[in-house]
């Protein structure tokens, strides 16, 4: 020990608090949670050793299926199909020639396949469902200087899932190259003129529906995203858990640092370790496929490409982000390494199971699948490697997910920290859902995200439920349910979450009373506005990414269905009660939440991006035509709220052109009887436009002028 | 002042810390001494702002725990028991660390890594990941540790537990010396011997509730009593049925 005491003190004042740049505070905090975690043998295990073991494992196993597969079609009796006897006649004639060829290069075939020719009806109903392995349409086209004056074009269909279908088309295609071959030397010989084949064919893949292949193109993201899980739990639960559990927590909660700096610190170096992870897992799948040819074989046609590389590893950093945050909120309830450990088991068989089920055939990413946690992202990567991506539905499953990991966000932070998890023993879960002490003016950043993944989700599942439902109902209590649903999901939730955080209802739904003026342009934006969105409709049907046959959507049948129904219930359920519910939330509360935080337009932009997007879903996704007129109703109605500080000025715009649209609607055919109307798909007349046009700049002005600050202040 | 902690535990609603007041100034050391479960380390807790007073406050400095923690925090050395070391960090890396929270700048930070590697004899193993040390040996880092921003009030939550003699006497002398830098000391401790030597002032705390305090002449002549331990077991005779809270 030393001698030297006491030593000079330092000047206190001094070394108190010297100011620090909040992000450069975030860094520093990160690195020596990075430090601590990237030294632990145990991350370094999860992060450098499986994917070294895991993919060549994988290789193996998968290169062994195949192997056995391959070796199976031949014994199996191979079934094709053609569309008439004399298709089925030619056809297995060129197969008997072509295989003639062969064997004279190949010599004698070892194990020819037993075939079974059979004509059937449905060809491609067959194909997809296994009833034969091959379909064959024939066409003979007349053509000067082939044998008997024709060609011959066959059509081969087959199974994309099916190895055995996928194994007879090959055969069979090798067998009619080689009869082209033979026909083209002999023609040749006999100085022909005409060098076209005799016979061409094209190949045509269809998806299976018989259920007995689990698609390998969903497995490879499957896992991938397994792995990316497995690198984030350790650190998540050492870096909560386990420092609690150390002593090391009640260090830095004893320091001067804001607790969600502490949090975001061991989110990002969570959210680091789980990409790392996925970049080795990544990198070693990729290095396996391409060493062992196995690419073609798990996806298909399409290869391993750089950008699908590259558009996959951007989906995992996405779903690391929500899942690093959704196990920071599972640790950091648990007060031991043993008890996150207890959580995490549950937690995960539940969070992957349905991950599970997204490998199964036929399952596609849809409107509900596109909004299920892990599901969306597993779906979402097998369509990217195969190249059949619908970038609505990558939209509403990348937002979902963004979405989510905020939400989890949010209550980490709510959670980490506490009384209750730092000293288990002096503070009780009660106090983690215990009310603020004072009134808030307006939501939480968190309180917000949560409230809009929770609506989020609700909506899918109840939304679902009704869809169920409701095939048999009247479509008066259909639309009474829909709107009742409305009113659960967006004016009941909120006011639940913001009663819980004790926000005062008046000036966090912004319920104040607005100006008259505004009113007054809200009804002219109301009116006119409907034109431009009718006109985006029918303009967008041509982006091939948001193209939609309308009448998927419904909206002729709903119309005709719609003209018996009284008025009144009409705009009650359509008009009213969505314009309240809806701008109850999204412009009451989640715009409010984001005032004084967001610089007015990213505030209305998001909101107005948010509100176009939950009209896909409600959708189902088959209403992409929906996002961009909804989405500019979005950012109007959000202008209006931003400008005039009140929720009520939206909803009479919001009631105005829902009502003004299905009143036209509900009285289309008296209207054609005066000469007023349009057809559902055609463009408006310019002078409707123009006046369209002047009714949303008056509408503009007068809620401008309604909530000038001059105004405002007197 | 009037701290109160209350808190459920198996369904039961537990009065950790019952309405208590003391006041400690520049220059003094405060002796909080009670059996386990007294409440000596939910008032400590409390004091610096780990724990939420159910109602109460601490003030540190003129500045309140409830309003401004950041402030409080910046003035409090902390020493726990129960509180560890980052296992794969160094003494060095885990103190610049430290010293980097607290706000001190990389000059500053650097000096006073080496007065207290000095003065904790911590050199020979400053370099050794902190997983690999001894118990005494972790424990000086941790003083470091609560120490490294030079606070004016330390609290000290069984300082010398896991010490050997040596190790002790360090604590002992620091404090001595912190005493007349003009530093406030709370130590909370079971060795009622060593807060004899070094405290000037007491709180017996019991359940909660400080029975007695003063300077050890001033109990001597309210209890009548000559040492803390008579004291102590004087004033607490159900000591041991109430099972530690903190």
């Amino acid at each position: 020990m030393s001698d030297q005491f006491p030593p000079p003190p330092l000047p206190v004042k001094q070394s108190l608090r010297a100011e620090v740049r909040p992000m450069v505070r975030l860094w520093r905090l990160t690195r020596k949670e990075l430090r601590e975690t990237l030294r632990d043998r145990r991350t370094i295990i999860t992060l450098v050793l499986m994917p070294l073991l895991v993919y060549p494992l994988l290789s193996v196993a998968f290169r062994q299926f195949f192997f056995s597969s391959s070796i199976k079609p031949t014994d199996l009796e191979w079934r094709i199909g053609g569309d008439s006897e004399q298709t089925l006649k030619e056809f297995s004639r060129h197969w008997a020639i072509g295989s003639q060829v062969i064997e004279g290069i190949d010599g004698p075939e070892q194990d020819p396949p037993k075939v079974s020719w059979d004509t059937k009806p449905m060809l491609e109903e067959a194909v997809k469902k296994g009833d034969i392995d091959l379909a064959v349409r024939s066409k003979v086209v007349p053509s000067a200087g082939m044998p008997g004056g024709v060609q011959v074009q066959y059509e081969l269909y087959f199974q994309r899932d099916s190895l055995l279908s996928r194994s007879v088309a090959n055969y069979a295609e090798r067998r009619l190259w080689a009869f082209d071959q033979a026909s083209y030397y002999d023609r040749l010989r006999n100085r022909s003129q005409n060098g076209l084949p005799h016979a061409v064919w094209k190949r045509r893949s269809l998806a299976g529906e018989t259920g007995q292949v689990v698609s390998m193109a969903t497995l490879v993201p499957l896992i991938l995203i397994l792995m990316t899980i497995t690198g984030a739990v350790y650190p998540a639960i050492d870096l909560t858990a386990g420092e609690r559990e150390r002593g090391t927590l009640e260090s830095l909660m004893a320091a001067p640092l804001p607790r969600l700096s502490m949090l975001m610190a061991k989110y990002f170096a969570v959210l680091t370790v789980a990409l790392l992870t996925a970049g080795a897992n990544l990198a070693g799948m990729s290095i396996t496929v391409y060493s062992t040819g196995l690419g073609p074989m798990l996806f298909g046609d399409k290869a391993l490409t750089p950008a699908a590389i590259i558009i996959v590893l951007s989906l995992l950093i996405l779903f690391a982000a929500f899942f690093s945050a959704l196990l920071l909120a599972v640790t950091s309830f648990a007060r031991s390494f043993k008890e996150a450990q207890a959580y995490l088991i549950p937690f995960m068989l539940l969070a992957i199971a349905p991950g599970f089920l997204s490998v199964m055939p036929g399952i596609e990413l849809s409107g509900v699948l596109a909004v299920v946690p892990l599901v969306n992202m597993v779906l979402l990567a097998r369509d990217v490697l195969q190249g059949t991506i619908n970038p609505l539905l990558a939209g509403a499953a990348v937002v979902s997910t963004a979405l989510y990991g905020v939400a989890a966000l949010a209550l980490a932070a709510r959670i980490f920290g506490s009384d209750a998890i730092l000293y288990g023993s002096q503070g009780s879960w009660a106090d983690l859902i215990r009310r603020p002490e004072e009134l808030r003016d307006q939501p939480s950043l968190a309180g917000a995200a949560l409230c809009a993944a929770v609506v989020f989700a609700l909506q899918n599942v109840l939304s679902g439920l009704l869809a169920l439902g409701s095939a048999a109902m009247p479509l008066e209590t259909r639309l009474l349910l829909s709107a009742a649903l409305g009113g659960i999901l967006y004016l009941v939730v909120p006011l639940a979450i913001a009663r819980l955080q004790f926000v005062s209802l008046a000036r966090g739904f912004q319920l104040t009373p607005g100006q008259f003026l505004a009113y007054l342009g809200a009804l002219c934006l109301g009116l006119s506005l409907w034109a431009f969105a009718h006109e985006i409709v029918l303009l967008t049907q041509h982006l091939t990414w948001l193209s939609v046959d309308l009448k998927k959507l419904g909206t002729g049948d709903f119309f005709e269905k719609i003209k018996h129904l009284s008025p009144l219930l009409l705009v009650g359920t359509t008009a009213i009660a969505p314009a309240v519910c809806e701008e109850w939330f999204f412009r009451g509360y989640l715009l409010g939440s984001l005032r004084g935080r967001l610089p007015g337009w990213a505030a209305i932009a998001a909101t107005g991006i948010l509100f176009g997007l939950f009209h896909v879903i409600v959708s189902g996704g088959v209403g992409g035509v929906r996002l961009l007129p909804s989405t500019l109703m979005g950012l109007v109605l959000g202008w209006v709220c931003w400008r005039t500080k009140s929720v009520f000025p939206g909803m009479v715009l919001h009631a105005t052109h829902n009502g003004l649209l299905v009143l036209i609607g509900r009285f289309q055919d008296d209207l054609a009887k005066v000469g007023i109307g349009v057809e559902e798909q055609e463009h408006l007349p310019s002078w409707w436009l123009v006046a369209a046009a002047g009714g949303v700049a008056i509408g503009l002005v007068l809620v401008w002028l309604g909530t000038r600050k001059g105004l405002n202040r007197k | 002042m009037e701290l109160t902690k209350r808190f459920s535990s198996g369904g039961q609603d537990v009065l950790a810390v019952d309405r208590l007041s003391f006041a400690v100034v520049p220059g003094e050391a405060y002796g909080l001494l009670g059996a386990n479960g007294a409440g000596k380390t939910t008032t400590l807790r409390m004091i610096l702002g780990l724990l939420e007073p159910t109602s109460g406050y601490a003030e540190v400095d003129g500045f309140r725990t409830s309003e401004s923690p950041d402030e409080v925090k910046s003035r409090i050395g902390m020493v726990s028991t129960s509180a560890g070391l980052y296992q794969w960090l160094t003494p060095r890396e885990l103190l610049l660390f430290f010293a980097d929270v607290y706000g001190l700048d990389d000059d500053t930070a650097q000096k006073s890594l080496d007065r207290f590697s000095q003065l904790f004899d911590l050199t020979p193993f400053i370099d050794r990941r902190c997983a690999s040390l001894s118990t005494g040996q972790k424990q000086r880092v941790n003083l470091a540790r609560s120490m490294i921003h030079d606070p004016p009030v330390l609290l000290l939550d069984e300082p010398t537990r896991g010490l050997d003699v040596v190790g002790s006497k360090v604590i002992f002398d620091y404090i001595a010396a912190a005493k007349k830098q003009g530093k406030s000391v709370i130590v909370s401790t079971h060795r009622l011997d060593e807060a004899e030597r070094f405290c000037d002032r007491f709180g017996l705390l019991h359940r909660g509730r400080l029975m007695h305090e003063g300077t050890l002449p001033e109990l001597q002549s309210a209890t009548g009593c000559t040492s803390l331990t008579e004291m102590f077991l004087q004033s607490m005779p159900l000591c041991g049925q109430g099972e530690d809270a903190a």
